[in-house]
């Protein structure tokens, strides 16, 4: 995965019958496959009718996932920390004024850098950890070598494109950009300081050329301090390199001069320098004489006699800074890639340009899409890719390019990126921030991954739904809560299969669960669930059966607690109300029963009426074709006895009671007359 | 407020302060986290540097003193990098950790969305800890297993739930359970906590709050408490620590509910700051005025109802000043020493009192910028760790805690 020039990765999958039956494979959440052995004898065979494939050993799945250079837990860092950035950064309202964008734009591109750093250091160190096995080891080294150059690439990009000076002069940007990036200079100072005794060794020198290279001149001339001959300098020699190096005029963008000023005083400040060289006056000391010699803007001396130390700090575009450094110090970001291409031919690599040179080459030549063409084919990574031309679409960089297979750059990068993160279970909220703002095709990709999300726990699947809420989303949230409560229902778990459905508002799966209740309650003579039952509240108006259930279950309540009027009244006007299923309507009746037996007088005559209406409709209901037809069939003969019985025991119990009910009601009357 | 983050490269579902060995003369410096919804889960055992001494460690107050600046301050660039949380242990986890208690200072519980148990054993000196006991799927459906959400510690007590409806009560040195409610609830219980020592408080996902004797015998609850409202799911419960009464719960809408015990049914105060799904809510331990609660939202919330109350001083001046590099300064704090609070806890709580809560409560955000939701948190002293699904790890070493 790691290598520029991608090979055709092999894989074997160690399946015993698959050189028999072939391999299938299913698609799994992103860059993710699931294979088994496949049936392919049955296809073979097909001409002879088909013919079921038995698999002599059972079949495993193997789990194959590519891209997967996210995924590590040092790598996973920097998704973490992008993503926090890259959300910031796509609240920024892109009405906003560039003038006034631009810092918060600058800000996140620094943070962006500083986090690679932080990646490329955690990389390194766990390359060399002696815990890591080898080949994870080398794995780290790899990247770590990948995402070195990343920043490389971004530190010069965020120069071109990012923080654009007024006036495009460039050269002090990029010369911390080299400052930055090739270190070798402080590593041979440090080890020279290190040592008890300064020694004037090539090393030494070779410090002071590469601080001289890089335009780091303070640190240069403190390092020629050290050389013990400067203290007994009979020729004046270095007393004059240090002051022409001293007193090099600096174009800062602070500083208050004007560019036309700058010039003229740099020119007489090389015309200094050059007179010094004509005076021969570093003739007896020819490291001196090398010194001025690039400060003179020498050409040849940077291709001969420090030419093996640019070859070491990266090649042409070092070569490329240090001779503007010294040549043209007002050169504009725009005439950068004349001078590259001189530096690439001094250097030689025009022929052979490694994917880093032809990057960079790009960049400089304000070729945004090549360069990142480019970098997406060498890399390996989608995470460099993505993450820039996000930044540079912000920056207005970015013209939207649309791609002929829909969308455009930007968010095709994305996508690809959020793909490759899709096969680790932990991403999903990452995923889903990336998706979000991709315009064209990222809800859909976003409705497609987060019905495959798993969802093992019930503290994840809310997360997943408020991820669904926020977007608006209510298929999948419906989906979600209907799988988690048909989950619950299949444990065996009704309550929470209720819950669950009272979540998604959903009525059809309310009535579903309802009749489960009520059939339970037939089977078992009691309801369980009572504390969910007894506090649906608003929720029960769900569904009609949802709400006989939790009325039902009232008179219970009612009953059990000895307020038999409260509790006729309602089960007549559950009755009514015909909220019931007809097959209930016998379980309704034999609960008036004891009502009807007690002592005291519940149900008056007219409500006594009604109910005998009510029996009359259910004694038609036994005869009519629809009962005869689906329910007759299912029942015993025992429990047709035992409705009988209870049907005419009901008729027997209301006669009785309209009887009561009238002589109760005639005695009022009289007393009342 | 400094607040220092760690990458830890897996979400965190659970942050825990390891109780300090020297209780009340010194805090904890060691917590441990447990991760979820990763394809190899862990738990891990985290160090925090030693801060106390640093200049800024101990609030604002000492800007009227000038410090004198030490050899820790100058160097400040080293000393930085010192003050991240440092792994010392990591196990790997099978599951989600859905919660984790510590029973003693060397003994803590996690929880698994396996269903299990598992406790494990610190080592100080060795700087690490090793699993001793596990029950092994308390929490179960009949033919599938379910995960438990979390545990409970009192004594010697502990009691977890899970998404099965089920209480059970362990004991440390009994390798079965020596009490189960089997249908203790209908829906899954999402938190408990204990009230006193032989009673738990559970919370529901139908918004239910309900009290359980755990010496009565049947599945019943003792008492029972619901939301107004929409039946939503609570999802977190933490008791006040000196006046049991109290109870906190959060839930999915963002709502902070206090109940008072005392009364009937119903939740005495509503407090709608969050945008979503509260995960953990918990009272200051040794300063309850002091509230705390976290968000799927991404946002933390200090809630503060010492203002309107007399003292204004940190509770944690004086411990917070170590014996170092000012002592002079130090004498000047001591001559200040804090009131205690004169207002009668009983009759006029800070969390209770709805009409005038408006101007004593004060509600600060403590993680500003993160949008990454918060799962957990923990408190101790002037210290407050928190985890996010962001991967990281957030640590603030001195937040300003009044009594």
């Amino acid at each position: 995965m790691a290598a520029y020039e991608r090979e055709i990765p092999f894989l074997s999958i160690p399946e015993p019958e698959s050189s028999v039956h072939g391999l299938s494979a299913v698609w799994g959440r992103g860059n993710q496959l699931i294979l088994h052995t496949g049936c392919g004898q049955r296809r073979k065979a097909e001409g002879s009718g088909d013919q079921v494939v038995y698999h002599q050993t059972p079949s495993t799945l193997h789990q194959v996932e590519w891209q997967t250079d996210m995924h590590n837990p040092h790598t996973r860092k920097l998704v973490m920390q992008s993503h926090d950035v890259f959300v910031s950064l796509q609240k920024q309202s892109p009405e906003d004024k560039n003038a006034s964008r631009k810092p918060q734009l600058i800000k996140c591109s620094r943070h962006y850098r500083a986090f690679i750093a932080e990646c490329v250091q955690d990389l390194r160190k766990a390359s060399l950890d002696p815990n890591v096995d080898q080949t994870e080891a080398r794995e780290y080294g790899d990247q770590c070598e990948i995402f070195q150059t990343i920043g490389l690439i971004w530190s010069l990009c965020e120069i071109l494109f990012v923080e654009t000076l007024p006036g495009g002069i460039v050269l002090q940007q990029l010369l911390d950009w080299v400052k930055l990036h090739f270190t070798e200079g402080d590593v041979k100072a440090r080890n020279i300081l290190m040592a008890e005794e300064i020694e004037t060794t090539e090393e030494y020198w070779s410090a002071i050329y590469i601080y001289i290279l890089q335009g780091r001149l303070t640190e240069a001339r403190h390092m020629l301090s050290l050389d013990p001959k400067f203290q007994h300098d009979t020729h004046g020699a270095y007393g004059r390199i240090d002051e022409l190096m001293r007193r090099m005029p600096v174009f800062g963008t602070l500083s208050r001069q004007s560019l036309a000023e700058f010039d003229l005083k740099w020119r007489h400040w090389q015309d200094t320098c050059r007179q010094c060289l004509e005076d021969q006056s570093f003739v007896s000391y020819p490291r001196l004489e090398v010194v001025c010699k690039i400060l003179c803007g020498d050409q040849s001396v940077l291709l001969q006699e420090v030419g093996d130390l640019i070859q070491e700090l990266g090649g042409w575009y070092h070569l490329m800074v240090t001779r503007l450094l010294y040549t043209n110090p007002t050169v504009k970001a725009m005439d950068l890639h004349y001078h590259a291409k001189a530096s690439m031919d001094a250097c030689g690599v025009s022929g052979r340009m490694t994917s880093l040179d032809s990057i960079l080459d790009k960049a400089l030549e304000f070729d945004i899409y090549q360069m990142i063409k480019i970098s997406s084919a060498t890399l390996s990574n989608w995470w460099f890719v993505a993450h820039l031309s996000d930044l540079l679409h912000h920056c207005g960089q970015l013209d939207s390019h649309q791609l002929n297979f829909g969308s455009d750059l930007r968010e095709f990068l994305l996508l690809e990126y959020s793909s490759t993160l899709m096969s680790h279970t932990s991403f999903w909220q990452v995923v889903a921030d990336y998706l979000d703002h991709c315009p064209q095709f990222g809800r859909h990709y976003l409705e497609l991954f987060i019905e495959r999300i798993p969802l093992k726990t019930e503290r994840k699947a809310l997360k997943v739904l408020k991820a669904c809420e926020d977007r608006d989303m209510k298929e999948q949230a419906q989906s979600i809560c209907k799988v988690l409560g048909m989950r619950c229902y299949r444990q065996g778990r009704l309550g929470s299969a209720l819950t669950w459905c009272l979540r998604s508002h959903d009525p059809t799966f309310a009535t579903y669960l309802a009749d489960k209740f009520l059939t339970e309650y037939s089977l078992k003579g009691g309801f369980t669930n009572i504390d969910l039952l007894d506090n649906l509240g608003a929720g029960m108006l769900l569904s009609d059966r949802l709400t006989f259930l939790g009325k039902y279950r009232e008179f219970h309540r009612l009953y059990e607690q000895g307020d038999f009027s409260d509790a006729g009244a309602l089960l007549l006007s559950l009755l009514r109300a015909r909220l019931a299923p007809k097959q209930f309507w016998l379980t309704l009746l034999t609960d008036a029963l004891p009502l009807l037996e007690l002592d005291e007088v519940v149900f008056s005559s007219k409500q006594t009426y009604e109910l005998l209406r009510c029996h009359e409709e259910l004694e038609r209901w036994f005869k009519s074709e629809e009962y005869k037809t689906r329910i007759l069939p299912k029942k015993s003969k025992g429990q047709l006895e035992l409705e009988k019985e209870k049907l005419e025991l009901l008729q027997l119990g209301l006669s009785r009671n309209i009887a009561q009910a009238l002589l109760k009601e005639g005695c009022g009357s009289l007393q009342g007359s | 407020m400094d607040i220092f983050v760690k990458f830890v490269s897996q979400k965190v579902g659970k942050v825990r302060w390891q109780p300090s060995s020297y209780k009340g003369i010194q805090f904890s410096d060691t917590f441990v986290t447990g991760s979820w919804d990763d394809e190899e889960n862990k738990i891990s055992l985290w160090k925090v540097p030693e801060v106390q001494s640093k200049a800024g460690a101990a609030g604002s107050w000492q800007q009227d003193y000038p410090q004198q600046k030490t050899p820790a301050t100058l160097d400040g660039q080293a000393g930085e990098g010192e003050q991240e949380p440092a792994l010392l242990c990591q196990l790997k986890h099978g599951g989600d950790v859905t919660d984790i208690r510590f029973v003693n200072q060397e003994v803590f519980l996690a929880s698994s969305s396996s269903g299990s148990v598992q406790a494990f054993r610190c080592n100080k000196a060795k700087q690490d800890f090793v699993p001793s006991q596990k029950w092994d799927s308390i929490h179960h459906h009949t033919a599938d297993s379910c995960a438990c959400t979390c545990v409970a510690v009192n004594g010697t007590d502990i009691s977890t739930c899970g998404e099965d409806g089920r209480i059970n009560v362990l004991r440390l040195e009994h390798r079965q359970p020596i009490r189960t409610i089997d249908e203790a609830d209908s829906c899954s219980i999402n938190a408990l906590t204990h009230l006193k020592q032989h009673e738990v408080i559970t919370v529901n996902s139908a918004g239910q709050l309900k009290i359980w004797d755990l010496r009565q015998p049947g599945s019943q609850p003792t008492r029972f408490f619901i939301v107004s409202g929409e039946k939503v799911p609570l999802h977190c419960v933490d008791r006040h620590p000196t006046q049991p009464h109290l109870v906190a719960t959060g839930g999915q809408n963002g709502i902070l509910n206090i109940w008072d015990m005392r009364k009937e049914q119903l939740p005495v105060t509503l407090f709608d700051v969050h945008q979503s799904h509260v995960w953990e809510v918990k009272f200051h331990p040794t300063s309850p005025n002091n509230l705390f609660t976290c968000s799927d939202d991404g946002t933390v919330l200090h809630w503060d109802a010492t203002k309107g109350q007399s003292s204004t001083g940190s509770a944690f001046r004086n411990m917070n000043t170590p014996t170092g590099p000012n002592p002079s300064s130090n004498l000047l704090l001591r001559g200040s020493t804090r009131n205690a609070p004169s207002v009668d806890s009983e009759t006029s709580s800070p969390w209770l009192s709805s009409e005038t809560t408006s101007n004593q409560l004060e509600i600060n955000h403590v993680l500003p910028g993160n949008c990454n939701p918060v799962n957990s948190l923990d408190v101790e002293g002037p210290q407050l760790i928190c985890g996010t699904d962001g991967e990281a790890l957030y640590y603030i070493p001195n937040m300003n805690i009044y009594l």
